[in-house]
């Protein structure tokens, strides 16, 4: 176990963890957006930024990707902590002015209102989308496409892909309800026939061999909502742990 | 490009990740721009997800997913340029041509664009056309350069 | 194509060095012209053409070659005549028609005196120059004076594809030595003890690098060459890379030596094809000699290059979305820890260098960290390159010790600025550098004085700045290119460079607001801290520095909606002084909008509401009738 001082508390932590896990641990309080258990650290909105001492040099970090030191001195209040957080917070209410949960967020925190010119985005380029899918999915239906403020999280040439399985992994992480891929290919998935009529769990690689039962009505299905119920989570995180216990590696 | 031309263009690279950058940009060479028939091609023959290509090709600056004009026309706005009246330079040029930067003219001779830096920054302001770089360049004499060029 | 002749004695050397020395200083007259994308850009190839048609038409037996960046960029296209026993003479500005002049007189047995530019030392054997009536010696010329050619040694004096010449002139005699002599531990102690810092604009030690990379766990282990110069004004690698490609390759072999890896990288940005060509060339050479491959020189080492070129994008000059551009993906960065020198290409320990750091590496195994010590300041050991540009009388590539006073290098070396126009800024470091007053010209060029006063050293260009250089506009400028090239994944840069610039644009437009500068400030240091890679962790630079020594520029914008340089095209207006005007025509037909009106002859009048203040025809007139006001 590694020892580290956050906000003056003393923090015990395991040597893989990261400045943010050891905080959340302890109880101690950090904003985060671009941050979702099961899923790789990104390091994308910055929120979660601290200032870390190792004695030698004091810098601030992304503390969701900072790994924990022994002797690390961590602070999550210093003025130029809370000043930049807050200037980041009115950035992001500038970006997506109508969404809920930014707003929420951004005022859980104590900055209700923003002096920048409203932007009307609704995604906040987290990531978790993409991530997901990439990560958990392993299918890479969406990606990150330009780069800058053009940056956006599409399809391939924005078109309905075929790589998408409707799992609505993307939808259930995102943190502000843009993503909603689902439609299109639950549209396309009940266009097959037959055989073809794969259940998502099957086209996950949770489950060797099924059929769909209800015609991609995954909401109302009784396998599905038996799964969910065993799983606790959406089943996207829980592939992972499936592929080792059926040995393949879809 | 039909699946036998990027059969023959695969060929000549590493079926690794570490190419995939290089084989776009030689079918940007080849074709003058990235199609969507094309990349999908090469998603199916390299077996690499169709929306990693799209991410690389709408990252970088090398590459267009229109097609552009048999001339690409180049105007240097890096620092030293700058400085010079890169700015008029551009400016000069998107008027005689009638098209914004970034745009192709209506008969696709030209496509207009900026780039900073070239590395010819001792004889700003530069202009390349294709693989000619032309420096020195005043605004009045933009419509010379163009000239060269059928 | 010739047959491989893999080199494994110091035999084999030498006979490639008598070849180069040959070519070098052949028995015959010799004319080499310049011909690096600058040279080529100016006329450069007309120039070689001519002096081909005229060497052929006197059938003599004087021979045509090729060298890459001369130096002095602003006297391009140049050419360099060497006749057996005489100094060699450097020719500037050269066309056609004075080739011909040139050649004719040279072939005659005279020494051709106009457009002489200097005389140069013997080479590779080096010594002092000798003046020769009437033309001074490189020594003596002030662009020159100062400088200490180290990774610009052979730049501009061999043929770039020759490994031959490149032998002659010293090279791989160093590896040699190296691979028969040192250990691995004892080569890195030695990069370490010279202090050489990365010259790519963070300047971290580099022996310290070798070192974690050589103690880091994993294998294959990689050495990567960064070429990816995207700072706009500088251009020390494209040079070296076109000049003296066999000095990075050498420098590479011995860092893989010493870190213990196989393989390396030369990352090349795509706008650069030229250097491309030139590496591909010296990559095929090396290979074919036996000093890159299987069992370099005999000894063993295993170690190849590959080249990969990158896709346009300027935030791949950052080591982790270079890796990631090298892995075939976009070029993101990521957060570190953990560094390159332990997981870097493919997961595995790598040291990632800029190319002017891998050129340096040769040169102090051969000579000692001593010597290489011997040169520079306390912290900053050794020499730089750099470009100055911009509003400079001798525009050019230096290469100047450490140390070195910024007057001298804008004033001496550099010959003050053209027209007679007051110095304003220095502007170091690119988009992540600051602009440096003139209070503050005696500043030594050192990593450390260059922070501290709000800049950085960057990679190494310096853009020079007069009167007629809006601060305000420059600001806007850098964050306008680092909006196209912020690769987007964080929030502190992507919104922060979006709206700064929105500031910027509003202030150049005559719209500012009260607190603007503020917000500038806030905002530029909550980048500061919060961002993810040095791109947007330096991208305030610009607007810090120059708030910070030109705020009253910002105050002009601002508050009485100004620009006193003239620049800011929605603060300014262009009036023609009717005492000057001759009534010449020429800005009327120049005008695109036909704002212009008046008869021959007579003072001719704007029309305010249809000029869009392109500014052709201040451009065109040449009375200094048109006022910018």
């Amino acid at each position: 176990m590694i020892t580290l001082r956050i906000d003056g508390q003393c923090v015990k932590a395991d040597p893989t963890a990261t400045v943010l896990e050891a905080a959340q641990k302890a109880g101690v309080r950090i904003p985060t957006l671009c941050h979702c258990e099961g899923i790789k650290p990104y390091g994308a909105c910055r929120l979660c930024t601290v200032e870390v001492s190792n004695g030698a040099r004091t810098t601030l970090q992304a503390s969701c990707c900072y790994p924990v030191q022994e002797g690390l001195v961590v602070r999550t209040d210093t003025p130029a902590v809370l000043e930049g957080r807050k200037l980041l917070f009115q950035l992001l209410l500038a970006r997506c002015p109508d969404v809920p949960a930014i707003r929420k967020l951004a005022e859980e925190w104590g900055v209700p209102n923003t002096p920048f010119k409203p932007k009307g985005e609704e995604c906040a380029l987290c990531g978790l989308c993409v991530r997901a899918c990439a990560e958990l999915i392993r299918a890479e239906a969406i990606a990150f496409s330009g780069r800058g403020t053009s940056r956006k999280v599409t399809t391939p040439f924005g078109f309905p892909t075929d790589t998408c399985l409707g799992c609505g992994a993307c939808a259930y992480v995102c943190p502000t309800g843009r993503i909603q891929m689902e439609a299109e290919a639950v549209a396309r998935l009940r266009k097959l026939v037959g055989a073809q009529r794969k259940c998502r769990y099957m086209l996950m690689g949770m489950v060797p061999s099924k059929l769909c039962p209800n015609n991609y009505e995954c909401r109302g299905c009784t396998f599905d909502q038996a799964v969910e119920y065993q799983l606790g989570i959406h089943p996207a995180f829980a592939i992972a742990a499936t592929r080792q216990q059926l040995g393949t590696s879809v | 490009m039909d699946m036998a031309q990027i059969d023959r263009l695969l060929e000549k690279h590493p079926q690794d990740n570490s190419a995939l950058v290089a084989i776009l940009q030689e079918v940007q060479r080849q074709e003058g721009y990235l199609g969507r028939k094309t990349l999908g091609g090469l998603s199916q023959k390299l077996k690499v997800p169709l929306s990693r290509l799209y991410g690389l090709a709408t990252f970088y600056r090398s590459f267009s997913l229109v097609p552009t004009g048999r001339h690409r026309v180049h105007v240097c706005l890096g620092t030293a340029c700058h400085v010079r009246g890169g700015q008029a330079v551009l400016n000069q040029l998107a008027r005689l041509l009638g098209v914004p930067p970034g745009g192709t003219t209506s008969d696709r001779k030209f496509t207009v664009e900026t780039v900073r830096c070239l590395g010819c920054c001792s004889i700003g302001p530069v202009v390349r056309v294709d693989q000619e770089v032309f420096g020195r360049v005043r605004q009045d004499k933009v419509s010379k350069i163009l000239r060269n060029f059928a | 194509m010739k047959e491989p002749n893999p080199i494994a004695s110091t035999e084999g050397l030498e006979r490639l060095k008598a070849q180069g020395l040959k070519s070098i200083s052949p028995a015959v007259t010799k004319f080499t012209v310049g011909l690096s994308a600058c040279g080529l850009a100016t006329g450069g190839q007309a120039v070689f053409d001519a002096l081909a048609q005229e060497l052929g038409k006197a059938s003599s037996s004087a021979v045509l070659a090729k060298t890459s960046c001369i130096g002095f960029c602003q006297m391009e296209p140049i050419v360099e005549v060497y006749r057996p026993g005489e100094p060699r003479v450097l020719y500037r500005q050269m066309t056609s028609e004075k080739a011909q002049k040139l050649a004719a007189v040279t072939l005659s047995g005279k020494l051709h005196k106009e457009d002489a530019l200097c005389t140069r030392d013997g080479f590779p054997e080096g010594g002092p120059a000798r003046a020769l009536s009437g033309i001074p010696r490189m020594e003596d010329i002030p662009f020159y004076q100062k400088q200490k050619k180290i990774v610009l040694s052979r730049c501009g004096r061999i043929n770039p594809d020759s490994l031959a010449e490149y032998v002659a002139a010293g090279g791989y005699f160093t590896l040699w030595r190296v691979l028969n002599s040192m250990s691995p531990d004892q080569i890195i102690a030695e990069v370490e003890r010279s202090g050489l810092r990365g010259r790519g604009g963070a300047g971290f030690p580099t022996g310290r690098k070798w070192r974690f990379a050589r103690d880091a766990a994993g294998d294959p282990k990689f050495v990567i060459c960064n070429a990816d110069e995207g700072d706009p004004g500088a251009y020390m690698d494209r040079s070296a890379l076109e000049g003296d490609p066999f000095s990075v390759l050498e420098g590479m072999t011995v860092g893989a030596y010493a870190i213990g890896a196989q393989e390396g990288v030369i990352y090349v940005r795509d706008e650069y094809p030229l250097a491309v060509e030139k590496l591909e060339i010296a990559i095929g050479q090396a290979r074919a000699h036996g000093l890159l491959g299987k069992n370099i020189m005999g000894k063993g080492l295993s170690f190849d290059i590959r080249l990969v070129r990158g896709g346009g994008a300027f935030v791949c000059g950052e080591e982790t979305a270079l890796i990631a551009s090298i892995e075939g993906r976009p070029g993101e960065p990521r957060q570190r820890p953990p560094f390159p020198a332990q997981k870097g290409l493919w997961g595995k320990p790598t040291v990632i260098n800029n190319v002017e750091t891998w050129a340096n590496v040769p040169w102090i195994l051969s000579h000692g960290a001593d010597a290489f010590r011997t040169m520079g300041t306390e912290n900053s050991k050794g020499t730089k390159v750099f470009s100055i540009v911009g509003k400079i009388n001798n525009t050019g590539l230096i290469e100047v010790p450490m140390g070195i006073k910024l007057r001298e290098v804008i004033y001496e070396i550099g010959g003050g600025i053209p027209e007679g126009k007051r110095f304003k800024a220095i502007q170091t470091g690119g988009p992540s550098g600051g602009c440096i007053p003139h209070q503050l010209l005696d500043l030594p060029v050192d990593y450390e004085s260059l922070t501290q006063a709000g800049a950085i050293m960057g990679s190494g260009g310096m853009i020079v700045m007069d009167e007629d250089t809006c601060m305000v506009d420059v600001a806007r400028y850098f964050l306008d290119f680092l909006k196209e090239e912020s690769c987007g994944k964080c929030s502190p840069c992507r919104e922060g460079i979006a709206t700064a610039l929105d500031i910027l644009n509003r202030i150049c437009r005559g719209e500012g607001k009260q607190g603007d500068i503020e917000t500038l400030d806030a905002i530029g240091r909550m980048m500061k801290g919060f961002s993810l890679c040095a791109l947007g962790t330096t991208a305030p630079n610009p607007i810090l520095s120059t708030i910070r020594y030109f705020r009253d520029e910002y105050e002009a914008h601002v508050r009485d909606r100004r620009c006193p340089a003239g620049v800011c095209q929605a603060l300014i207006h262009f009036r023609i002084n009717p005492e000057k005007c001759t009534g010449c025509t020429l800005c009327a037909k120049a005008c695109p909008q036909e704002a212009v009106t008046g008869e021959r002859k007579k003072p001719h009048t704007i029309n305010g509401a249809s000029c869009i203040k392109c500014g052709l025809c201040y451009d065109v007139c040449k009375e200094n009738a048109i006022l910018k006001e």
